[in-house]
């Protein structure tokens, strides 16, 4: 009795002085640099393909270790919440030296001093003539932000439109080219009873994706010059009205306010849908599918307009590293090395680098010449039609609340308009105007 | 046989309870006081997590009451908080007063109801989602028997504040039903009894002595479930994401999004102060309620 | 009249099992699914499917899973640890102490129970960081410790309120204080108030999940909820390993409650609905 109580008083004891300090040893494993030790830098990245993505990129930055006088520490960063995570550890200290991420971080970053810019990098690869080996210089310019350059493309990525030939053939129908042919495909398709339809108009966890495309498609665009949301506009109202259209007349797979793209695209694998808007990489995480998958280029909208929408994604460096320059030469090799990480783990995105295109895997499969063929000449991004980018684009690109119009088109006699002064309500909050 | 206390007793006693109180009251003041001090500034001011800003007055406010997202948040809130209420309240009542009595596998029962309230909001809505998640999914095959359905469980807008609304109750309503088991527990037999010479009928029992012996445990249990379903942000984040189409969006849900999702500390603060605002006076007029039933 | 109340017990009966079962469907249905493989899962029904371990093996083969689980453990003992050693003080001058600082502290509990955690977070978040705190499993012990604290307070009043003071007058008499009254007398008498108080505050920090997701942004420090969402968006729904890993996460939920239920029932009440 007498040593319980003797043991229940100093555990009282040690508790309440050191509730705090009790599990201080857990946190204070991160080792404080010691001098003699290689610099350590930490690489967060996105993931963009599959898993063996991850363990070739682990693989590469063991190599970069090995052959140069600091170590690379990589750590694969999910998609979900993402933004947050970056966000999170940039105010509290705890940045990577550099990473991936999604298009308009780097800007949105870089108005918050946690940006290190490249200038001096980009500069030395115009000298070297390492520019040269993207496939449109315009990409590394788009990184330019209020005169510097805040990331270095190592990909884009873009609504490519995809279509089941099988099944069109099945059906007897051609490979649509513009918007009322397409509509044509969707009313042969459309078979309720069976939950088979021409597409899925994805609703979910797909960031407003989806407007972003139809409006840009049509020549339209949620913002004017001035980078100030612009909705309402004629060519919006068209495209809109258009989608309105097909929901109406039960073309699109009436649950699609609750599917994801990953939805979509499974039912695009299984024969429900014919038609998937997806990633440049979709055909090659698909292979038993390959030779039933064509590309569907741009549709031509009712005023000849085919334009695309894409993202550009990049590696960035942070102000918070402590070795600015190895990071930035980190980053360069690492760009510069990719062919094994695209091709072997299916990278989403579509690579920018010659050196990676020139890659049997890229070079001789036809949707890649499709995509340079009929995508990258109408590229526009999500600005549109905005003269320069901003960073506010950055809360826009992952805001789901865009998602939100879309759900809001399979409200029962909703208008065009309506949804359109909707969203430039939610963007007009999100810009804080 | 009772211990005189002189009055140095009793100043000791003070300072004795004080010693107790330290180290609740600094780590409540560390971690409850100040940050809601500083919480109701941010609401002043105009910058991000990284970098607060400069006081902006009461613009944050101003802009976000004009803003119509804000009052759907706060509708759904209060439908959220009232149905929630209701719902586990009636069903925490009737489970109770059947559990109350002398039925077969009682003990049983009463352990394995408890069970949705204290499993993590991540295990229950993983459950849900795989039961209601599309028209293929269990839910859904079962209403087809009954010819009903498909139900766009978590598409469409009117049926997700509903399935929100439901997995809330189906967490909640354990708490109501021990909460008032344990107080219909401790009604002596002795009033009953009195009260069957009286010759009151089953219903009137049930009018003029269960319930009123209730009333304190609920006004508190109806409390605390306004102020649970109120601040509820995981069931929202983890299920629909205040999707879709912002349905199920609530304040707390869309205070969070200004600062981790727009980086804007300002509205979001100013949200948060509006919500705890409303619970204080919800939470006064119910205190009030009680205090005169005393 | 003896059959009527016969009748009536066996449908109150069936009346239990259904909500039963509609109570249960949830949460049998995922610890089905998680001895079924994704093929399955997707393919086939609860009868036809093959019953195996497959996919607990190869969680729990996951480095970074049993990483979440560990922090999970790590974190939730240390909080209910530190929390009953400055509950039970405060809960023992709330009970016992009657002046004017206590009540209106006691009081002052009652109203934190309504703060939205979401007016804390961001202070919180830039308090830790400049105590460099942040991503910490400290930071987020103290806050769990702290954010049960007005609950477990009220608890731990409960039970000291239901132990008389003449016990303790009598140690008084031999010559002890407050303090060791308190420790000799009291707190061995109110194990069973100890017991539930530990399990509340175990089951909140695991179970919890607002503050986690904000304050621990390094993976490898993560807890078990934020993992489970994190960790299955990335291999996109795979319900298999989404049930396995839920399944886990239920476990200590349902030892504790075969364990401890007698306590946690009655402690959790006598603590919260006395008010």
């Amino acid at each position: 009795m007498k040593r319980w109580k003797r043991c229940l008083a100093v555990g009282l004891a040690v508790a309440t002085m050191g509730a705090t300090a009790a599990c201080g040893n857990a946190d204070s494993e991160k080792p404080k640099e010691k001098s003699g030790e290689k610099p350590k830098i930490v690489f967060w990245d996105m993931v963009w393909g599959n898993e063996e993505s991850i363990t070739i990129a682990e693989e590469m930055c063991a190599e970069y270790s090995k052959e140069n006088n600091v170590n690379v520490e990589y750590q694969s960063v999910p998609w979900d919440n993402f933004y947050q995570t970056f966000l999170t550890a940039i105010a509290a200290g705890e940045a990577p030296d550099c990473s991936s991420g999604s298009s308009y971080m780097p800007m949105q970053f870089y108005d918050m001093d946690a940006i290190y810019p490249l200038d001096d990098m980009i500069a030395e690869m115009y000298e070297d003539g390492e520019i040269d080996d993207y496939v449109m210089k315009d990409l590394v310019e788009g990184y330019k932000y209020k005169d510097h350059y805040v990331a270095l493309p190592t990909g884009i990525d873009m609504q490519v439109a995809y279509c089941r030939t099988d099944i069109l053939e099945e059906h007897g129908l051609s490979v649509p080219t513009n918007w009322d042919e397409f509509r044509h495909c969707l009313e042969v398709l459309a078979e309720p009873e069976n939950n088979k339809y021409g597409m899925v108009l994805i609703g979910n966890g797909n960031n407003g994706k989806t407007m972003f495309q139809w409006t840009i498609n049509n020549g339209g665009g949620l913002f004017n010059e001035n980078g100030e949301p612009d909705c309402v506009t004629d060519r919006n109202i068209e495209a809109v009205d258009y989608l309105l259209g097909l929901i109406n007349d039960g073309l699109v797979n009436p649950a699609s306010a609750g599917l994801t793209s990953d939805d979509s695209k499974s039912a695009f694998a299984k024969g429900e849908v014919a038609f998937h808007w997806g990633n440049p990489g979709l055909v090659s995480q698909l292979p038993d599918l390959a030779d039933k998958i064509a590309v569907l280029p741009p549709l031509e909208g009712p005023h000849g307009d085919k334009a695309s929408v894409y993202w550009n994604g990049g590696l960035m460096a942070y102000s918070q590293s402590e070795y600015p320059e190895e990071t930035c030469d980190f980053m360069r090799w690492f760009a510069a090395n990719m062919t094994s990480y695209c091709v072997d783990g299916k990278y989403s995105m579509f690579p920018v680098r010659n050196t990676v295109l020139e890659d049997p895997a890229y070079a001789e499969d036809p949707v890649v010449q499709d995509i340079v063929e009929d995508y990258l000449p109408v590229m526009k991004n999500i600005a549109a039609n905005s003269d320069e980018v901003f960073s506010e684009l950055s809360a826009v690109e992952s805001d789901g609340t865009l998602d939100a119009v879309i759900q809001s088109m399979f409200t029962q006699g909703v208008t065009a308009e309506q949804i359109l002064e909707k969203e430039q309500e939610n963007l007009e909050m999100i810009l804080g105007q | 046989m009772k211990v005189q206390r002189s009055l140095a007793g009793r100043k000791r006693d003070y300072m004795l309870s004080m010693g107790f109180l330290l180290p609740s009251v600094i780590l409540i003041g560390f971690v409850n006081l100040y940050p809601v001090i500083t919480g109701i500034l941010y609401s002043l001011k105009d910058g991000n997590i990284v970098n607060t800003g400069n006081f902006v007055g009461l613009q944050n406010y101003q802009s976000v009451i004009t803003s119509s997202r804000f009052w759907n948040a706060m509708g759904f809130s209060l439908l959220f908080s009232l149905v929630t209420i209701i719902g586990s309240y009636l069903i925490g009542l009737a489970l109770a007063l059947i559990l109350n009595k002398d039925v077969p596998g009682r003990g049983f029962f009463r352990a394995a109801f408890i069970i949705p309230w204290v499993i993590p909001t991540i295990v229950s809505v993983s459950a849900w989602r795989w039961l209601i998640n599309d028209q293929g999914s269990l839910i859904n095959v079962l209403l087809g028997y009954l010819n009903i359905g498909p139900i766009m469980f978590l598409a469409d807008p009117a049926w997700a504040r509903v399935t929100v609304c439901i997995i809330k109750i189906w967490i909640s309503y354990p708490f109501v039903l021990i909460s008032l088991l344990a107080s219909l527990q401790s009604i002596g037999t002795e009033m009953y009894e009195s009260a069957r010479l009286d010759t009151s009928s089953g219903a009137k029992l049930f009018r003029y002595i269960t319930l009123p012996h209730l009333k304190p445990t609920s006004i508190i249990l109806v409390i605390l479930l306004t102020v649970w379903s109120f601040n509820d942000f995981g069931l929202i984040y983890l299920l629909t994401g205040g999707g879709p189409d912002m349905a199920t969006e609530n304040m707390v849900y869309l205070a969070y999004l200004y600062p981790f999702k727009y980086n804007k500390i300002g509205p979001g603060s100013a949200i948060a102060v509006i919500t705890l605002i409303l619970l204080m006076i919800l939470a006064y007029i119910m205190m009030k309620m009680r205090r005169s039933e005393e | 009249m003896k059959t009527k109340a016969h009748t009536t017990r066996w449908i109150l009966f069936a009346v239990l099992c259904v909500v039963f079962v509609i109570t249960y469907l949830p949460i049998f249905t995922i610890i089905a699914n998680s001895f079924r493989s994704e093929a399955e899962i997707m393919a086939k029904g609860f009868f036809d499917s093959v019953y195996t371990l497959d996919t607990y093996k190869k969680l729990l083969s996951n480095s970074e899973f049993v990483g979440y689980l560990k922090n999970s453990l790590l974190i939730s003992v240390v909080s209910a640890f530190a929390n009953i050693c400055i509950s039970a003080f405060a809960g023992y001058a709330v009970s016992r102490f009657k002046n004017r600082l206590v009540n209106g502290y006691s009081n002052l509990l009652l109203l934190l129970q309504m703060f939205p955690l979401i007016l804390c977070a961001v202070p919180l978040f830039i308090v830790f960081r400049s105590v460099n705190l942040m991503n910490s499993y400290t930071s987020i012990i103290i806050l769990y410790t702290a954010t049960s604290l007005p609950f477990t307070t009220w608890m731990f009043r409960g039970y000291f309120d239901e132990i008389p003071e003449e016990i303790e007058q009598a140690a008084w008499i031999d010559g002890c204080g407050r303090f060791k009254s308190f420790l000799k007398v009291v707190l061995p008498l109110s194990g069973p108030g100890m017991a539930s108080v530990s399990i509340y505050c175990f089951l909140q920090g695991w179970n919890e999940f607002f503050l986690a997701n904000i304050f621990l942004m390094d993976n490898a420090k993560r807890t078990l909820p934020v993992g489970i969402s994190m960790f299955i968006n990335q291999y996109s729904r795979d319900y298999g390993r989404l049930s396995c890993a839920a399944v886990l996460a239920m476990i200590p939920t349902f030892i504790f409650f075969l364990v401890g239920q007698k306590y946690i029932v009655g402690g959790a009440i006598s603590g919260s609905v006395k008010g």
